[in-house]
């Protein structure tokens, strides 16, 4: 997060190559040492399949922590590339990197290395960034090359890092004999923001990368990674679950709601029923699209979302937990991931009177796990996901 | 023609205990319930806090509490106000 109170949204989307199981590309990324600090990293192994997918982990990896630490990642970078080995026979190194650190003065640091250049998207125009390079000594045949820039990130700047699947697309093919290059992957940048101003980092990845594949009738030659930062004004969520701690400062939780400027969402049925009382509403229940996973949701005005409580937080918990991936089934909890994933800044707002009917010993799972189950999830989104949350009690 | 209300309690210890069964019935009503009877969910309506009022799940029946409620009971007291209207 900067100072100006724009925060860093990172998102990748990727392609394999065909019949290879794995891909030999990785993007990581992670907070880093200093608060507000993220550092990514992509890193393209050579070869194919799980050597090149080892490959590409080590180096992402190493280069993610090493430079997190360090208050000169070049320096570090530079230390690493003298340890990574060189195929003997090929002549290179045996994984490419291209690392991020993103400041939140908002102040951007790029080290590449043998990537293709990473593109700045700012105003609608794509341009490569100036960077000087720097030469690593080692034992490789070749000058090996860091390519070094920086810049201050603007709110509405996208940083778009892709490895040579991307610029090297449609390579042979009579329209795009030197492959896709960089020309095509600025023109797809430029034309996807024109047609989409405010698609977001994971909508803009996954742009390029159907564009590259299509590069090859669908095919797909080489993997294909590509990495989009963006900095922008955060999107902000509150979500609130639980009654409040005594029935004075029910109005009070209404009122947090009322102020409150951007997407709301209300977990608990007794939760939504308290806030629709003191804002003079109704919560209806939706009986339409049942999934017995998790119990059905509801409708507020003014609402985005209206779960059921802790059955709903914890599901959702589990999905985040697994990495999000399968969001298939529609129900209060996948519809709570998506809305959570959505936005740059959650603020849970958890009520904290004891639910005394839960007590009974007829009930198969643990009730009271609902302060727990919140704040789990608020340091899972944190950690794993990049997002600013808070968690406040009521 | 007539018709009858129920409102089923979709809170989480309604639900937990025995409310989805009811979702379930609510959605595959016997033939002779088809048609008339108007289904809803109800947000907690708490009478699982107060032990006088009796036992999870709870449904409506035209504004009636029932507690215990298992989807035989439900279809009975359905068919029983339905039979008593004609």
């Amino acid at each position: 997060m900067t100072a100006a109170g724009a925060v860093y949204e990172v998102a990748h989307a990727a392609a394999r190559k065909r019949a290879q199981r794995v891909s030999g590309d990785l993007f990581v990324s992670g907070r880093a040492a200093e608060p507000g600090r993220i550092v990514a990293v992509l890193s393209d192994g050579l070869g194919s399949g799980i050597k090149a997918r080892v490959l590409a982990a080590l180096t992402a990896t190493m280069a993610q922590r090493f430079a997190g630490h360090e208050r000169r990642p070049a320096h570090a970078l530079a230390s690493i590339m003298q340890a990574l080995p060189v195929c003997r026979e090929r002549g290179i190194s045996y994984a490419t990197f291209s690392v991020a650190d993103l400041r939140r003065d908002g102040e951007v640091r790029l080290v590449e290395f043998d990537n293709p250049r990473a593109v700045l998207l700012r105003d609608g125009r794509a341009r490569t960034l100036p960077a000087r390079e720097e030469t690593v000594a080692g034992d490789a045949p070749y000058p090996r090359r860091l390519r070094l820039a920086g810049f201050t990130a603007r709110p509405g700047d996208r940083l778009v890092l892709c490895t040579d699947g991307v610029t090297q697309a449609g390579m042979g093919r009579p329209a795009t004999p030197l492959g896709w290059g960089e020309a095509g992957l600025h023109a797809c940048l430029e034309q996807a923001v024109a047609a989409n101003p405010d698609s977001d980092a994971a909508e803009l990845a996954a742009t390029v990368t159907r564009a590259a594949q299509a590069q090859d009738g669908g095919q797909c030659h080489d993997d294909i990674t590509c990495a989009v930062i963006a900095l922008r004004a955060p999107r902000e969520l509150l979500v609130v679950s639980g009654p409040p701690i005594t029935p004075e400062r029910d109005r009070e939780l209404a009122q947090l709601v009322r102020a409150f400027g951007g997407t709301r969402i209300a977990c608990g049925g007794t939760t939504a029923g308290i806030i629709a009382r003191e804002l003079g509403t109704e919560v209806a229940v939706d009986l339409q699209r049942l999934d017995p996973e998790v119990p059905p949701c509801g409708m507020m005005p003014g609402f985005a979302l209206v779960t059921e409580g802790i059955v709903t937080l914890a599901r959702a918990l589990e999905l985040l937990e697994g990495g999000a991936r399968d969001l298939t089934r529609d129900n209060g909890a996948t519809r709570l991931v998506r809305q959570l994933l959505a936005h740059d800044r959650v603020r849970f707002v958890v009520g904290t009177r004891l639910n005394d009917r839960h007590y009974d010993p007829g009930m198969p799972v643990d009730l009271e796990a609902r302060r727990a189950v919140v704040r789990r999830l608020k340091n899972l989104l944190e950690r794993d996901y990049l997002k600013e949350a808070e968690l406040t009690y009521l | 023609m007539a018709t009858v209300e129920l409102e089923i309690c979709t809170g989480t210890a309604c639900y937990l205990l025995g409310g989805a069964d009811l979702l379930l019935l609510a959605q595959e009503l016997p033939a002779e319930l088809r048609g008339r009877v108007r289904v809803r969910g109800r947000a907690c309506m708490d009478r699982c806090r107060r032990p006088a009022c009796g036992i999870t799940p709870f449904v409506l029946i035209d504004g009636e509490p029932l507690g215990e409620a298992t989807p035989e009971k439900v279809r009975e007291q359905l068919r029983q106000r339905l039979a008593g209207r004609g």
